[in-house]
């Protein structure tokens, strides 16, 4: 996983403060290769409902604004108990609990 | 269905609806391309909030082709990883796959892309000829969503698979 422990932890405190201590945070995508280089932060939530959640995206973005070495963060929300579809499928098949 | 087919069978849904608005609105824009050269964008207010309308739409067409629709068919002929690679190495796989045929074109139609939505110091007579350049490609924009589907039937893309 090439997110630095500061930068987990920092994930980690925004989401729990937008999304409350019961989201679970996953890193998926390019980050979770060690392989590669570079690449944006694709980090799947989940959540027990998920009002507003378009606002809470923004919300978590602008808490991590300037603590992640690359600013460039996609954010996948699925609400907890229903059916995920593609990217969603591929954040639990492949992500890494932070 | 495994994950990365139902991420291509969604794109392929949501760029065919895009594809077929943009068809439509070519056929708005027809009477008004080619853009003369010498026709006068900074004093025609009218034209020039078309041209803008009709820039933002091929902008936005050709992201949908290339970021979406090409990465989803690579992801599922390749794995996933290829949401990484950059465009350019998109446009030179889909190449490889023969469903484009000129890389070099597509590499310039995205680097053209790009200085229509980037390039903040275009000035309205430049922009005559950029938007030239975006209607003799539109076409096949229209026409590589085609090729996509053929290229995902032939080759089963989207049959049945084990899940993961």
């Amino acid at each position: 996983m090439r997110l630095t422990d500061h930068e987990v932890a920092a994930i980690k405190a925004a989401a729990a403060q937008v999304f409350g201590p019961s989201a679970i945070v996953r890193l998926f995508g390019s980050r979770v290769d060690d392989s590669l280089d570079g690449g944006d932060v694709d980090l799947h939530v989940e959540v027990d409902s998920a009002p507003d959640a378009n606002k809470r995206v923004w919300d978590l973005r602008r808490e991590l604004w300037g603590q992640l070495t690359h600013d460039k963060v996609d954010v996948l929300i699925s609400q907890r108990g229903g059916t995920p579809r593609g990217f969603e499928r591929i954040a639990y098949r492949d992500g890494i609990v932070l | 269905m495994t994950p990365e087919q139902e991420i291509l069978e969604d794109a392929l849904a949501a760029v065919g609806r895009r594809i077929g608005t943009f068809a439509g609105e070519l056929r708005y824009h027809a009477d008004t391309f080619p853009l003369s050269h010498d026709v006068d964008l900074e004093n025609a207010s009218n034209l020039w909030v078309e041209m803008d309308a009709f820039s933002k739409r091929f902008e936005m067409t050709q992201d949908q082709v290339v970021r979406r629709l090409f990465r989803s068919v690579l992801a599922v002929e390749r794995g996933l990883v290829v949401r990484t690679k950059a465009l350019g190495e998109v446009i030179e796989a889909m190449a490889q796959l023969e469903v484009i045929e000129n890389a070099a074109e597509w590499h310039e139609i995205t680097k053209l892309r790009n200085t229509l939505a980037h390039d903040y110091t275009i000035t309205r007579r430049d922009a005559a000829a950029l938007l030239n350049q975006a209607w003799a490609f539109a076409p096949k924009l229209i026409a590589v969503f085609a090729r996509v589907e053929t290229h995902v039937t032939k080759h089963g893309l989207l049959d049945e698979r084990s899940s993961s």
